[in-house]
C-alpha cells in the first residue's frame, strides 16, 4: 500500500524516491551532455530553473483551491523535497563556490535568502504550533488587541479594588512602575524564539513585594499573576502569528525575483554559449 | 423598603400549550375533527385530565389548506408532523421525482466554470444570484398565514409519467417519518384543493401513549413497512430466511428514549456539570442488570458508560445500526451451552446504555437471539463476539485500551457530551499542526464567491479544535421546521444543503442548529445594494453554511487547502478512522 506523503513513513519513502530519481536524472543529463558535447552547467542550470518554476507553482495552487490539483499538504512536502534537491543542484551548478559576476552574485544572494527563509519557515511552521498549543487556548490573531485591552482593564480594576480595600498604595505603585508599561506593550517579533521576560521572571519580581502585602491584598496579588500569565499567552500567540506570516513576505517576493533573475541569467548564458 | 418587589417580576410558569401548534384551531374544529377516524374510535377516558384528547387536538394539531398541486411532503425532507385528510385528496408519487423539480439541483461546475470563478466573483459579499426565483418574483412559493406553500411545477405531466396513488378522506400519512425522525420516503402533493389536519410529533406521541390501538396501528405499519428490511440490513440477521426474519420481527419491541426535540435543551444543558448532564440522559439498560436482550440502535445516539467509583466513565458511543448487549448474551450462551464445564452464572450487562438526546431502539429478547443467531454460530465465531469481555476481565479498571474506540477517555466524554458525535463531516483542526495561516478560510471563500462558510474557532479538546462549520449531522435537527424545504439532505451524497432560491430567511434552521453553525446574512444585488422587504422595510436574509463544496469539482476546498495536514473532516460514526487521526 502506498503511504500518504504526509506521514513520517510516506515522507521518508518519497524523499528516497525523489533523491534516486534526481540522481538518475543527473547521470542521464551528464550522459546526454557528454554525447551532445553540452556543458553540465547548462543542463544543471536548466534543471534548476525548472525546479524553481515548480516550487513557485505552489503559490499558484493556493489561488486555485477549488480545482482538484492534489492536496496542499502534498504540494508542501514536494516543495520541501524538490527545494532540497534544488539546493544540491545549485551547489553542483556553482561548483560549490561563490560566483564572481555581478548578476550571478545577485542571483546567489537571492537564492540564499530564498533558501534560508524557506528553512526558517519550515522550522517555525513545525515548531511554533506546538508551543502555541501548549501555551494556552487557541486565539485568533485579529482578536488579540481586544483581549489585551480587556486584560488591561481587568488588571486596573483589580488594582483599584485592592487599593480601596487595603488602603495601601503598594500594589498600585507596582502597577504604575512595572505592570502598566508591560500590559500595554506589544511583543517583539522574535519573542517566540527568545522571550525577553518569562513568567518566571515576573513571579520573582512579584514575590519581592509579596512579603509586604497584607491578607486583604494577597488574593489580588494572586489574581495579578493570573493576568500576567494571560498577557504572556497573548504576547506569545501574537508574536508567533506575526512570525508565521512575516517570513512569507520575504520568501515569496524573493522567489519571484529569483525566477526573473534566473530567466535573465539563463538567456544570457545560452546567448554566450551560442556566440562562443 | 420592598427590595423583592423592585427586582423581581412574577409571571405564570410557562406551560406546554402556551403556544399552540395552530393559533386558529378552535373548539368547533376539534368537534369536527373528532368525527374523523382514527379519533372517532379513541376513548377520551383513557387520556389523563392534564392532556385530554380535546386539549391535544386543540393545541397539537392544526388545519392546513392546500391548493391543487401544492407540495405537502417532499421526498428526502425531515418532518415532525403527520397529516390526516379532512377533505379532498392527496397524490403520492411512488417513484422519485427529478431533483430539479424539487428545487434541489446543484450540478457540479465544469472545469472552465471553476477557473472562471477567479474573475467572476462579485466584489461585494453575499451577493444573491439574480436567477433566484424568489427575488425575481417568479414565485414558486406563496405565503399562507405564517406558512409557505410550494407547488409542484408541471404536475399533470409528472402525474402522467410517474406511478402514483391517492389518499382520501380520513386516511393518515407521514406518521412514521415524524415519529422516527427519518426522511420522508415519498413526495405527496395535493391532488385537488384539500384540507389536512397536521399533527405535530408531541401529539402523535400522546396518541400513541393513550390510544393502544393507535399505537398498535403505528407499530403494525412499521413492522409491515420497515422492520423486516431494517433487521435484514443488520449483519446479525442477514443470513436468516424470510420466515425466520419474520419470527424475529414479531418478537422485536420498538422503543423510543430521550427527548425528540433535544436541540431545544442542548444549549442549557451544555452549561451544566458533567454529572448533571449524564443524569438527564435516560437509562435504557443499566450495568449489572440481567441481559434480557439486545438493543439495536435504529436512530439517534446513545452513550455507553461504566461506573467508576461514584462517576460514570464513557467508554464508547453507539449510533445507527450498532447494538448493545450481544457480547454478554453470547458469553452466557457459550458458558451454559457450549462449555464442557457448564456454568449457571449469568454475566450481566457490562455497561450502562443511555439515550443521548433522542434514540430509537429495537429490543430483541435473549431467547430469540440465542435461537436464531447464536445457535447457528461456530465456537470460533462466538468467541469473537465476547472476546472484548475476556479482554476487559484481564485489564485494570481504568485503562485506555479498554476503550473499544481507542479514543482518549476525556476526548470521548467531550465528544458525547457536546453531541459532536452527531457529525458526519465534522471539521477538526489539529492545533499542534495549525499555523493559523487561514489558507482553509481563504479556500472556502474562494469556492463560495468570496464568502467563507465557517469560522476558524470553536471548542477545544486535547489539542483538537472542533471548528464552527456545519457538521452535516446524522440527526439534522436544522431541517425540521423549514417551511419551504430549502434546507435538505442531498439525496446522493447525504450533505445538508440550503437552496438559496427557496430559502425565505425565516432563521428556523439557524435557531434550531444546536452548534450555531448556520448563519443568517443580509443579501445584496450585484451592485452591492442590500435587498429590503417591501412591506416591513427590513433586510432580506438568507441562511448560509458549509455545503462541503458540493458544486466544486475538487470537493471540499478547506481540507485540501491545508498545507500542514492539520484539518480533517471527520465522520464521527467511523470511530476507527477518527481514532487513527487523533492518535496519528
Amino acid at each position: 500500500m502506498v503511504e500518504p506523503m504526509t506521514n513520517l513513513k510516506g515522507r521518508r519513502n518519497t524523499a528516497i524516491m525523489l533523491t534516486c530519481f534526481m540522481v538518475a536524472a543527473m547521470f542521464y543529463f551528464n550522459f546526454i551532455g557528454t554525447i551532445a558535447r553540452l556543458p553540465l552547467e547548462l543542463l544543471s542550470g536548466l534543471l534548476l530553473f525548472l525546479i524553481v518554476v515548480f516550487l513557485a507553482a505552489f503559490n499558484s495552487r493556493k489561488k486555485l483551491p477549488f480545482l482538484p490539483l492534489l492536496k496542499a499538504s502534498t504540494w508542501l512536502q514536494l516543495h520541501i523535497y524538490v527545494g532540497l534537491i534544488g539546493v544540491f543542484l545549485y551547489c553542483i551548478h556553482t561548483g560549490f563556490g561563490w560566483p564572481d559576476g555581478t548578476l550571478e552574485c545577485l542571483l546567489a544572494i537571492v537564492f540564499t535568502v530564498v533558501c534560508l527563509s524557506g528553512f526558517f519557515g519550515i522550522f517555525i511552521s513545525r515548531w511554533l504550533p506546538r508551543r502555541m498549543q501548549s501555551s494556552g487556548q487557541a486565539l485568533n490573531y485579529e482578536e488579540i488587541p481586544t483581549l489585551r485591552r480587556k486584560l488591561t482593564k481587568r488588571t486596573e480594576k483589580l488594582i483599584n479594588e485592592a487599593a480601596k480595600e487595603a488602603n495601601s498604595t503598594l500594589l498600585p505603585d507596582f502597577y504604575i512602575c512595572k505592570l502598566c508599561p508591560y500590559l500595554n506593550s506589544r511583543p517583539g517579533l522574535f519573542d517566540p524564539l527568545y522571550l525577553r521576560k518569562t513568567l518566571q521572571d515576573w513571579r520573582r519580581e512579584t514575590q519581592a513585594i509579596e512579603r509586604y502585602l497584607n491578607d486583604t491584598e494577597l488574593p489580588y496579588h494572586k489574581q495579578l499573576l493570573d493576568c500576567l500569565e494571560q498577557k504572556q499567552h497573548l504576547d506569545f500567540v501574537e508574536s508567533a502569528n506575526r512570525l508565521l506570516r512575516l517570513w512569507l513576505f520575504i520568501h515569496i517576493p524573493f522567489s519571484c525575483s529569483l525566477l526573473i533573475l534566473g530567466l535573465v541569467h539563463g538567456v544570457l548564458a545560452i546567448a554566450f554559449i551560442s556566440s562562443g | 423598603m420592598n427590595s423583592d418587589k423592585d427586582t423581581k417580576v412574577t409571571i405564570n410558569r410557562p406551560h406546554r400549550w402556551d403556544v399552540p401548534f395552530g393559533a386558529e384551531m378552535n373548539e368547533a374544529d376539534v368537534d369536527r375533527v373528532l368525527h374523523y377516524p382514527p379519533f372517532n374510535s379513541f376513548d377520551p377516558e383513557r387520556f389523563p385530565a392534564s392532556s385530554s384528547l380535546r386539549d391535544i387536538l386543540l393545541n397539537d394539531t392544526r388545519i392546513q389548506k392546500f391548493n391543487q398541486n401544492d407540495i405537502v411532503i417532499r421526498e428526502g425532507d425531515y418532518g415532525n408532523s403527520a397529516f390526516i385528510v379532512l377533505s379532498g385528496s392527496v397524490k403520492v408519487f411512488l417513484s422519485s421525482l427529478p431533483q430539479e423539480l424539487l428545487g434541489r439541483n446543484k450540478p457540479k461546475k465544469s472545469l472552465l466554470r471553476s477557473v472562471a470563478q477567479l474573475w467572476n466573483r462579485p466584489s461585494e459579499s453575499e451577493v444573491a444570484q439574480t436567477r433566484s426565483n424568489a427575488l425575481r418574483g417568479n414565485i414558486t412559493s406563496r405565503k399562507v398565514g405564517d406558512d409557505y406553500r410550494i407547488f409542484l411545477q408541471d404536475a399533470p405531466r409528472m402525474l402522467e409519467s410517474h406511478r402514483n396513488t391517492s389518499i382520501g378522506v380520513g386516511e393518515i400519512f407521514g406518521e412514521l417519518g415524524a415519529l422516527g425522525r427519518t426522511p420522508r420516503t415519498v413526495t405527496i402533493i395535493a391532488g385537488e384543493n384539500c384540507e389536512l389536519l397536521e399533527i405535530r410529533w408531541q401529539g402523535l406521541r400522546e396518541f400513541r401513549r393513550f390510544a393502544p390501538h393507535w399505537k398498535a396501528h403505528i407499530d403494525r405499519v412499521y413492522r409491515e413497512n420497515s422492520l423486516s428490511s431494517h433487521l435484514s440490513g443488520s449483519p446479525l440477521f442477514e443470513h436468516l430466511a424470510p420466515e425466520e426474519l419474520q419470527e424475529v420481527a414479531d418478537h422485536t419491541r420498538f422503543e423510543s428514549h430521550g427527548t425528540f426535540d433535544w436541540h431545544a435543551s442542548y444549549r442549557k444543558l451544555a452549561e451544566a456539570t458533567p454529572s448533571e448532564r449524564i443524569r438527564h440522559e435516560p437509562v435504557i439498560a443499566r450495568e449489572g442488570e440481567h441481559p434480557d436482550g439486545i438493543y439495536l440502535v435504529r436512530n439517534g445516539f446513545s452513550r455507553l458508560s461504566k461506573l467508576q467509583n461514584n462517576a460514570d466513565r464513557t467508554v464508547s458511543y453507539l449510533n445507527k445500526g450498532q447494538h448493545f448487549g450481544l457480547a454478554e448474551i453470547a458469553w452466557n450462551y457459550y458458558t451454559t451451552h457450549r462449555l464442557k464445564e457448564k456454568s449457571d452464572k449469568v454475566h450481566p450487562y457490562e455497561n450502562t446504555l443511555r439515550a443521548v438526546g433522542y434514540v430509537d431502539t429495537l429490543f430483541i429478547p435473549t431467547h430469540i437471539i440465542e435461537d436464531y443467531v447464536l445457535k447457528k454460530m461456530e465456537d470460533a465465531e462466538l468467541e469473537l463476539l465476547f472476546s472484548d469481555i475476556r479482554k476487559r476481565h484481564e485489564e485494570s479498571a481504568y485503562s485506555e485500551d479498554g476503550n473499544s474506540t481507542a479514543i482518549a477517555t476525556d476526548t470521548l466524554e467531550f465528544l458525547v457530551e457536546n453531541r459532536i458525535i452527531n457529525g458526519s463531516s465534522t471539521m477538526l483542526i489539529d492545533l499542534n499542526r495549525c499555523t493559523h495561516c487561514d489558507d482553509c478560510v481563504r479556500a472556502c471563500a474562494a469556492a463560495h464567491d468570496n464568502n467563507p462558510r465557517f469560522i476558524r474557532s470553536g471548542k477545544e479538546i486535547n489539542g483538537t479544535m472542533i471548528t464552527q462549520a456545519c457538521m452535516h449531522c446524522v440527526d439534522p435537527v436544522c431541517i425540521i421546521g423549514c417551511p419551504t424545504g430549502a434546507i435538505h439532505r442531498d439525496a446522493d451524497a447525504g450533505q445538508i444543503l440550503i437552496n438559496p432560491d427557496t430559502c425565505i430567511g425565516c432563521a428556523t434552521c439557524a435557531n434550531s442548529c444546536p452548534y450555531g453553525n448556520i448563519k443568517m446574512v443580509d443579501i445584496r444585488d450585484t451592485s452591492g445594494q442590500f435587498f429590503f422587504d417591501e412591506e416591513s422595510r427590513t433586510p432580506i436574509q438568507k441562511a448560509t453554511k458549509c455545503d462541503l463544496c458540493i458544486d466544486q469539482i475538487g470537493g471540499p476546498a478547506c481540507q485540501r487547502a491545508c498545507p500542514h495536514d492539520a484539518m480533517y473532516r471527520a465522520d464521527m460514526q467511523n470511530t476507527e478512522g477518527l481514532a487513527a487521526w487523533l492518535n496519528r
